[in-house]
Parts: structure tokens; sequence; C-alpha cells
């Protein structure tokens, strides 16, 4: 029993409330890990804020989260990954110092050529000394997105995914899946929210608030 | 995984550096201010040599103060909206660490630039090179001290909408102690007394805050995040 509480991830009859309104009461969920886990609903059914509460962003008021075992607050905050919806890059830097900066930030390598290369596969290496404020929102996304694709990455428990798709076109969305393989088969927790209907992975467990 | 603490603080010191250096107008908006409250100070005392030496420190004080005071509230609000104080908590480092390390390089890259227009308004209003001397060593320890007090009321009005309104109000009763103690040892200076007891005392403060502000700031920046 404890070697499977050790890398699954459960909810246990969690509630949450933001301000008066209840967006979750008993809510009971057991994630595919390792594994791709897609978490549907409406707008409004709390997809972003159950990310954000496994993330530690959002305390739950009753209920406890296991994630992979006891993990320490601080250890599961070096330990995952979340890609918000909406871009964290700061507007005054370029596309590569902000990503140089976040890599230091974590305590990784700040070298750069594994940023260049990150960059290149999703096919946006021209855009790099460009000001985030003059970039459009699908490079913005891509940017992001390129976070995932470094070596320490791939080593990390978890990634939480907001919305990844968005704003992403053909190209991007191949090369995500493609990283998101291969993080799975690497023995990694994916966390995504969607609302695509087809779904082009193997392995996977939809979750419906 | 191996985590690099150097590497966090180059990079922290860099994006604060490339930041301020690509908003350089937030500077030049403070020494605008700064210029056009000294000219127009002596033009409505009148021609009066004598009432001018009176005001004359006084002038330079306020005007250093009211030119920073409207920054100190925008210390976090552009990394909240980018949701880089989500990446500083996420960081390995302890959040008090980073905020202390963020007011250290907003003192720097700020405020003791403008420490080097003092000696030339205090020349514009006549004021004797001893208290240009000793204004110069207090402004670099006071405004440590307002960056950590602002650091407080800026992390304090992240959720609110109309910040602008609340940090005055929350930065000039914590900052009265700063010019009690800093105008204490210009006028001991003036009146040939020790300025050292006074000058002690506002180090003193200014350790206070070093330690109370990271504290406050972080965790009311956590509740800001989290809310």
């Amino acid at each position: 029993m404890t070697s499977r509480l050790k890398d699954n991830m459960i909810l246990k009859n969690i509630s949450l409330t933001r301000g008066l309104k209840t967006i979750f009461s008993s809510l009971n969920i057991e994630f595919l890990c390792p594994g791709l886990n897609i978490i549907k609903g409406e707008n409004g059914s709390g997809k972003t804020s159950l990310l954000m509460m496994i993330s530690t962003l959002l305390q739950e008021d009753t209920g406890t989260i296991i994630r992979f075992g006891k993990l320490k607050k601080n250890d599961w905050l070096n330990e995952h990954i979340l890609i918000k919806q909406n871009s964290s890059l700061s507007d005054e830097l370029t596309i590569e110092e902000n990503l140089k900066i976040w890599c230091g930030l974590k305590g990784w390598d700040l070298n750069t050529d594994k940023i260049e290369k990150s960059l290149k596969n999703f096919g946006i290496l021209k855009y790099k000394n460009f000001l985030v404020s003059e970039c459009s929102s699908g490079i913005k996304k891509k940017a992001e997105l390129s976070k995932l694709n470094f070596d320490e990455s791939f080593k990390l428990k978890c990634w939480l995914l907001d919305e990844p798709l968005n704003h992403l076109d053909e190209n991007g969305k191949l090369f995500l899946k493609k990283i998101m393989d291969k993080f799975i088969n690497m023995n990694g927790t994916i966390l995504q929210t969607s609302h695509e209907k087809k779904i082009n992975h193997k392995n996977f467990k939809i979750i419906k608030l | 995984m191996k985590i690099n603490f150097k590497n966090i603080l180059i990079a922290l010191i860099e994006k604060e550096f490339k930041s301020y250096l690509r908003s350089i107008n937030n500077f030049m908006n403070i020494i605008v201010f700064m210029i056009a409250i000294i000219i127009l100070f002596p033009l409505t005392v009148g021609p009066s040599e004598e009432k001018l030496t009176l005001v004359s420190n006084a002038i330079v004080w306020i005007a250093l103060i009211v030119s920073i005071i409207p920054t100190l509230d925008k210390i976090y609000i552009s990394d909240f909206k980018n949701g880089w104080l989500e990446q500083y908590y996420y960081s390995p480092l302890l959040l008090e660490i980073i905020i202390l390390i963020k007011c250290f390089v907003f003192w720097f890259f700020l405020i003791i630039p403008l420490t080097i227009f003092i000696p030339i308004f205090s020349i514009l209003l006549n004021i004797p090179f001893l208290i240009i001397f000793w204004n110069i060593i207090i402004f670099a320890i006071g405004s440590l001290g307002f960056c950590l007090i602002g650091s407080i009321c800026s992390s304090l009005t992240l959720g609110t909408k109309s910040t602008n309104l609340i940090s005055p109000l929350l930065i000039l009763p914590l900052a009265i102690p700063i010019f009690i103690f800093g105008n204490g040892v210009v006028e001991a200076v003036k009146s040939n007394y020790d300025p050292l007891p006074n000058l002690y005392l506002l180090i003193t403060v200014c350790l206070i805050l070093l330690i109370i502000s990271p504290l406050i700031s972080a965790y009311s920046i956590k509740i800001a995040l989290t809310k």
C-alpha cells in the first residue's frame, strides 16, 4: 500500500471556496500516475482552481491532497511546473532572457545553448531576441511551453498545464504532444485542462468536473 | 535534483537590473519631479537669502522624499501582473531572501543615483559643504529604510485596485522616525553638537526594518498570490 501511495496523487474529500462561491465540495479524485490526466469541465467549473490548489497557490478548506506520498511543501514546489493559461513572461525582457532567468530562479543550469535548442524545437528561435511585449500570443505561448523542453524539466515528477493548446498552431500542438509522450515515458505525471474533443495520446484518463 | 543557489542570485539580480535599465523613464520621473520642486521653492519664498538658508535643507529633503514615494508602491506591482511573483514563490530560495535582494537592487539602482544629485541641488540652494556631506550619508542610509517601508506597503496593497491612494498614507507614518533622526543629525552638525547618537538611532531603525520588512512583505505577498 505504501509503495502505491508513494507514486500516486490523490484528492480526498476536498472542498474549496473562493469568496462566497463554493467551487468544490467533497471532491474525490485519483489521478493516473504516471500518465496523462485530462481535466474537462464547463467554463467556471473550477479546472484552473483545481490546478492552482494542487500547486499550493490556493489552500483547500477541508480534505487532504496526497502529492506523491507525503512530499514536503518545499520539495513539491521543486518537483513540478505550473504553466498557466495567461503568459507569465516579463514584458521588458526578451524571450531568451525570460527563459534564462526562469531557469536561474529554479536553481538550474544557466546554459543558453539549451534555451536555443528548446526554442528551435518549437520553431521560434528567430524571435529569441524580441521583447515579449512585441510578440504575438502564439509565440508567447510557445515560449512559455518551451520551459517544458529542458533536460531538467523531464526529471520532475509532475507538469500542471492549464489549457496548453490555446493559441498554438498545428506544429506547436504536434511538438507539445511529442514532449508530453516523452515525459510520460520517463514516468512523469501530467495534469492538463482542455476543451479539445480529440485526444491523440494512447494512455490517458479523463476527469470530469 | 541539484539546485545551484548561486544561479538563483545571478538570475534575480540580472532580471532586476535589466528591468530597471529598460524602464529608465521611472528614474527620469523622479529626477524631473525633484528639479521642479527645488526650482519652485526659492521662487515662492522670495529673494531673501536669510529665509532660504533657514529652509534650504528642508527643501532638499522634502524634494527627495516626495519624488521617491510614488515609485515606492510600484516595487512589486509589475511582477505581480506579469506572474513573476509566482515564479519567486516557486523558487527554492526563501521568498524573504528574494524580497531582501529585490529591495537592495531597487535601492541600488533607483535611490543611490539620486544621491549624486544632492550636492548639485545643495550648491544651488547655498548649503554649506559640511552639511552636504552629512546629508549624503543620512540619505544613503535613510533611503534604505524608505525602500524597506515601501516594500511592506507595496506588498500589502497588491490585491487592491486603487493602490496610489493607500500607499502614501501607509508610508508616511512609518517613515517619521527616519525623518526625525535624519534631521537630528543635521541639526546637531549645525549647532556644533555630536551628530553620532542620532546617526546610530537612524541606523538602528534601518536595521530593525531590515529584519521586519522581508518577513511582513513575504507574508502579504503569499496572501496576495493565494487569494
